[in-house]
C-alpha cells in the first residue's frame, strides 16, 4: 500500500478495529520501524529515523489514549512540547516566563484549541474533553507541517465532538493532516481524501463522496459493526 | 474565600521565612560556637550537593546513587594540586573543576541511554568505581592515607570567614538552581520524569537531555566538592564511599524530593542528627539505614510535604500540598497507544 | 504475524552473533598479549583464579538477577546478605566444627532475613521501583553496621575441612588449591540446576510467565505473592551461602558487602538484568578481567572493570544479553 499526503492535504484513515491504522501512524512517527517499505517525509527518506528527529522535522502526533504529563500544569505541558523543536530546550539560564517566544507559542497554541483560561490548571484536574483539546495544542505547539490525529474524538460527548470537529476544521489550511476516526461523520466531513484499511490492506481510496457510496467499504463496515 | 488572598498569605509567610533564614545566616557566626559554625558550613555544602542530586532524582525522576563520584573527583583534583605540586589556589580550583566536570561527562555518557532501575545500578557502579580508583591509585590519591596539606585560600582561612564564603557561594548556586528548575530545560527534565517516551515523541533527544542533565547537575556537585575539600582540608576514600552518595539522596527524600528547599532542610537535619548520634553511640550507619527505610515507608512526601499539607489544611484552606515524586508508579514506557 | 515473529528471532540471533564476534575480536589480541606477559602455567592459574572468583560472583548475581526478573526489585542488600551470611557461617563452623553446617546456617539465616525484608518491608511498597531500591540500600547499611558490631572489623575466613584444604595436582607440575576447584564445581552444579528449573520444570514456566506478565499468571489462579516470597527466599538463601563459600578464600571484612555488591552489579549490568545466561557470561567475564588485571596491572584493576562496562553500556544500554530497549 502507499499513502501520499501532499502539502495542505487532509486525509482520513478509516477501517475496522485491528485494520492497522495506528500501526501506520506508529510507522510514520517512528515509534516502530517498518520491516518493509519506506517512510518519506518532506522529500527525505526517514524510514529508520528516530521519533525525535521526525518530530523535529515537523511531525506532530496525538494519541488514542491521552498521553499528557498528568502531574504537571497545562503550561508546563505546552512548554515541554514547544521547546522540543527549538534551541530553547537547552536553555537553563532563564525562567520560562521570561522566554518571550516560548510564551507566545504557548499562548497561540492555547488559543487555537480554546483553552486560554486553563493555562495554569493541573492536567489531572481537567475534564477528558479538555485533555483531548490539550493533546492537540501539544501537537500544534511545535509548529508541525504534518499532524497525525489518532481518534481525536474518542470518548467525547456529542457536544464535545461537535466542538472538536469545529476545532480541527479551523486549523490552518497549509497544515497537512492525517486523522484516524471511527465516527464517520467527523472523518468524512473534515477531509479531502480517505483511505480505507482492512486487515492491514488498503481496500479503497478516494474522496469522501466516493467512499460513502463504495460497496466494498460498506461491506467491511457492515461485517464488523 | 478569595484564593488570591490565600495564596498571597502563603507567599508572605514563605518570604518571611526566607528573610528570617537569611538574617539568621548572616548573624549566626556571632552567636554560635566555632564547632557549631563548622557543622552549619558542612550543612550548607551538603545542601548544595543534595540539591544537585535532587535535580536528577526529584525533577527528572532519575535517582543517582553515584554523585559522590563527581563530588569526590573534584575534591581529589584540588587535593592533588595542593598536596603533590606547588600549584596555587587558582590552579587547584581549576584542576578540581575540570576533574569534576570530566567525571560528569563520563558518567553522563555511560548512563544517558538508560532509565529506571538500570540507571540507579549504573550510577551506583560509577560512584563505587571512583571509590575503587581512590583506594588503589596510591601515587595520585594516597589511597587510605588520603591527600594532606590542602589549605584554604589565605583571605578566607578562618572558620568564621570560610563560613561566609560558603554561604555566598551556596546562595548564588541555590538561586541558579531556582532558575534552572523554572527554565525550559527544567521543564524538559520534569517531562522526563513523567514519560521519557512521550518526551522523545515530542522531539526531544532524551539521551542527550540526560547527558546535559549530568553536566548541569555535575556542575553543582563539583562546586560542592571544591567547597568541601577546603572545608575539611583533606580528602580520602571515605569521601567517595557508597554512603557518601546515598546520603544526599536521603537528605533529599527526608526533606522533600522534587523541591529545592527539601534537600536544604534535609541536609541540615541529617548533618546535625549525625553529629548528635555520633557523639553518643558508634552506630551512625545503622541509624542512617533505618532513616532510609522509615522515610521510604512512612514519610513519602518528606518534611516539606508534611508541613505544606498541614499548612494547606489548617491555614490556607486549599487541599493539596506536595505529592510524592518518588512514589509515583513507574510509567509503562514501551507502547504508547493500543493498536487501532 | 508469524512471518514477522521469525524476523524478530532472526534479528536477535544476528544481534547475538555480532556481540560474539566483537567480543572475540577484543578478547583474542588481549589473550595473545597476556600470554606474552606470563608463562603458560601462571596463565592457567589466573584463568582458574578468575573463574573461581567468577563462581562466587555467579552465586550472588544469579539470585540478584532472579529476584529482579520476577519481582522487578533490584535488591541492593544482596552485598549485605553475602557479608552477614558469611559471618553466620563462620561462627557456626567454629562452634560445630562442620563446614557443611556453616554453609547451610549461613543460607538459612539470610533466608529468614530475606523473608522479613520481603513480607514486612518491601510488600508495603510493591511495584514502586525507586522506593524499593532505596529501601534495600537502607537495609544494606543496617546489615553492614550490625555485622560490624557483632563480628568486629578484623578480616575473617571460614575454617575449611581437611578434604578441601591443600592443593590438587593436575598433570606433572600444576598445583592448584582444592577449595577453589570445589567452588567452581559448585557453581557449575548450581548453574545446571537453575537452567534445569528455568527451562524444564513447571516452577520455571511459572517464573518465566511471571517475568513476562504477572497479571496473566495471577489470573491463572497461581498465588503470585507466594511465588514472589519463594523467589526472594531462594535468592537470599544463595546469597547467604555464597558469603560462606566466598569466605573460604576471600576474607570477610567490613565494607566487603559494598565491594562484592559492585562486582555483582557489574556482572548484571554487563550480562543484562534478569538474564540467567547473562549472569553466567558476566560472572565469567568479570572474574577473568579482575584476576588478570590484578596480576598484570594491579593499580588499574578497578579501571579495567570500569572501561568494559562503560563501552558495553554505550553500545548496548541493556547489557550484552539484555532485552533490547
Amino acid at each position: 500500500m502507499s499513502l501520499l499526503v501532499e502539502e495542505g492535504q487532509r486525509w482520513a484513515v478509516i477501517g475496522p478495529n485491528g485494520a492497522g491504522k495506528t500501526t501506520l501512524f506508529r510507522a510514520i512517527s517512528g515509534e516502530v520501524h517498518p520491516t518493509e517499505g519506506r517512510v518519506e517525509l518532506f522529500g527525505d527518506d526517514m524510514t529508520r529515523a528516530a521519533p525525535y528527529r521526525k518530530a523535529q522535522r515537523g511531525v506532530g502526533r496525538t494519541y488514542q489514549v491521552t498521553e499528557l504529563f498528568q502531574e504537571l500544569t497545562v503550561e508546563e505541558n505546552l512548554v515541554i512540547a514547544t521547546q522540543a523543536v527549538t534551541a530553547e530546550r537547552f536553555c537553563f539560564w532563564r525562567p520560562v516566563r521570561m522566554a518571550g517566544e516560548l510564551n507566545e507559542a504557548c499562548t497561540s497554541a492555547l488559543e487555537a484549541v480554546g483553552l486560554t483560561g486553563a493555562r495554569h490548571a493541573g492536567v489531572s484536574e481537567m475534564s477528558h474533553g479538555q485533555q483531548r483539546q490539550l493533546e492537540i495544542a501539544m501537537a500544534l505547539a511545535s509548529n508541525p507541517k504534518l499532524l497525525l490525529l489518532d481518534e481525536p474524538a474518542a470518548g467525547l460527548s456529542a457536544a464535545e465532538r461537535k466542538l472538536m470537529k469545529g476545532l480541527i476544521n479551523g486549523l490552518p489550511r497549509d497544515l497537512s493532516i492525517v486523522l484516524i476516526e471511527h465516527d464517520m461523520d467527523i472523518a468524512l466531513d473534515l477531509v479531502d481524501r480517505v483511505l480505507v484499511l482492512d486487515n492491514g490492506q488498503p481496500i479503497a481510496e478516494g474522496t469522501p463522496d466516493d467512499i460513502r457510496t463504495d460497496q466494498r467499504v460498506q461491506d467491511v463496515y457492515l461485517k464488523f459493526d | 474565600m478569595n484564593p488570591l488572598r490565600a495564596l498571597s498569605l502563603t507567599r508572605r509567610v514563605q518570604l518571611a521565612l526566607l528573610v528570617g533564614a537569611l538574617v539568621a545566616g548572616m548573624v549566626l557566626p556571632h552567636v554560635v560556637s566555632s564547632f557549631i559554625l563548622r557543622l552549619v558550613t558542612l550543612a550548607l555544602v551538603s545542601a548544595l550537593f543534595a540539591m544537585s542530586v535532587d535535580l536528577m532524582a526529584g525533577y527528572a525522576g532519575l535517582v543517582t546513587i553515584g554523585q559522590a563520584g563527581i563530588l569526590g573527583t573534584a575534591m581529589y583534583g584540588v587535593g592533588y594540586v595542593a598536596s603533590k605540586t606547588d600549584g596555587g589556589i587558582a590552579l587547584q580550583i581549576t584542576v578540581g573543576f575540570v576533574a569534576g566536570m570530566t567525571a560528569a561527562v563520563i558518567f553522563g555518557l555511560m548512563a544517558m541511554r538508560s532509565s529506571g532501575v538500570y540507571f540507579i545500578l549504573i550510577t551506583i557502579a560509577q560512584g563505587m568505581i571512583i571509590w575503587g580508583l581512590a583506594s588503589l591509585l596510591v601515587n595520585i590519591t594516597g589511597a587510605e592515607n588520603g591527600l594532606p596539606g590542602i589549605r584554604r585560600p589565605v583571605n578566607i582561612e578562618s572558620g568564621f570567614r570560610y563560613y561566609y564564603a560558603t554561604l555566598v557561594v551556596v546562595l548564588i548556586c541555590s538561586l541558579a538552581l531556582f532558575v534552572v528548575v523554572r527554565s525550559p530545560f527544567g521543564h524538559a527534565l520534569k517531562g522526563l520524569r513523567g514519560s521519557e517516551t512521550r518526551v522523545r515523541m515530542l522531539g526531544h533527544n532524551s539521551a542527550f537531555l540526560k547527558f546535559y542533565m549530568f553536566l548541569v547537575s555535575g556542575f553543582f556537585a563539583t562546586v560542592a566538592g571544591i567547597l568541601l575539600v577546603y572545608l575539611n582540608e583533606f580528602v580520602n576514600p571515605t569521601d567517595v564511599i557508597l554512603g557518601a552518595s546515598a546520603l544526599p539522596v536521603l537528605m533529599a527524600i527526608l526533606g522533600g524530593i522534587g523541591t529545592l528547599i527539601g534537600p536544604f532542610i534535609g541536609a541540615f537535619v541529617i548533618v546535625f542528627l549525625r553529629n548528635w548520634v555520633s557523639l553518643r553511640v558508634d552506630r551512625w550507619q545503622t541509624l542512617m539505614g533505618l532513616t532510609f527505610i522509615l522515610v521510604v515507608l512512612f514519610a513519602r512526601e518528606g518534611l516539606v510535604g508534611a508541613v505544606s499539607a498541614w499548612w494547606h489544611k489548617r491555614i490556607d484552606g486549599r487541599d493539596g500540598g506536595v505529592s510524592s515524586v518518588l512514589h509515583e508508579p513507574e510509567k509503562r514506557e514501551a507502547v504508547l497507544s493500543e493498536s487501532g | 504475524m508469524e512471518h514477522s515473529a521469525e524476523r524478530v528471532v532472526d534479528t536477535v540471533k544476528a544481534d547475538r552473533r555480532r556481540v560474539l564476534i566483537i567480543t572475540a575480536l577484543v578478547a583474542i589480541p588481549l589473550i595473545a598479549w597476556t600470554l606474552t606477559q606470563m608463562s603458560l602455567l601462571s596463565f592457567g592459574t589466573q584463568i582458574l583464579n578468575g573463574l573461581s572468583f567468577g563462581a562466587v560472583l555467579f552465586f550472588l548475581a544469579s539470585g540478584f538477577t532472579m529476584i529482579f526478573g520476577l519481582l522487578r526489585i533490584a535488591n541492593l542488600a544482596h552485598g549485605g546478605f553475602y557479608l552477614m551470611g558469611g559471618y553466620v557461617g563462620i561462627t557456626t563452623t567454629l562452634v560445630t566444627g562442620q563446614f557443611w553446617l556453616g554453609l547451610i546456617a549461613g543460607g538459612l539465616a539470610i533466608m529468614v532475613l530475606g523473608v522479613f525484608a520481603e513480607r514486612v518491608l518491601l510488600r508495603r511498597i510493591r511495584g514502586l521501583v525507586k522506593p524499593e531500591v532505596l529501601l534495600t540500600i537502607g537495609l544494606t547499611f543496617v546489615i553492614g553496621d550490625l555485622s560490624l558490631a557483632m563480628w568486629g572489623g578484623d578480616p575473617r575466613t571460614v575454617p575449611l575441612p581437611g578434604y578441601l584444604k591443600g592443593p590438587i595436582q593436575i598433570g606433572d607440575s600444576f598445583f592448584y588449591p582444592k577449595y577453589r576447584v570445589f567452588v567452581l564445581g559448585l557453581a557449575i552444579v548450581l548453574a545446571a540446576i537453575l537452567f534445569y528449573i528455568d527451562r524444564r520444570t513447571k516452577i520455571g514456566a511459572i517464573v518465566r510467565a511471571g517475568v513476562d506478565d504477572r497479571e496473566t499468571v495471577a489470573a491463572l489462579g497461581i498465588n503470585i505473592n507466594a511465588v514472589f516470597t519463594i523467589a526472594f527466599m531462594f535468592g537470599a538463601f544463595i546469597a547467604g551461602m555464597s558469603g560462606v563459600i566466598g569466605a573460604g578464600f576471600l576474607a570477610l571484612l567490613p565494607g566487603q558487602d559494598f565491594e562484592i555488591l559492585l562486582f555483582a552489579l557489574v556482572v548484571v549490568i554487563i550480562g543484562g538484568l534478569g538474564s540467567l545466561e547473562g549472569a553466567v557470561l558476566g560472572a565469567a567475564v568479570v572474574g577473568l578481567i579482575d584476576s588478570f588485571a590484578k596480576a598484570l596491572v594491579p593499580e588499574l584493576s578497578f579501571f579495567t572493570l570500569f572501561a568494559p562496562m562503560a563501552i558495553i553500556l554505550m553500545i548496548r544500554p541493556n547489557g550484552l544479553l539484555g532485552k533490547a530497549p
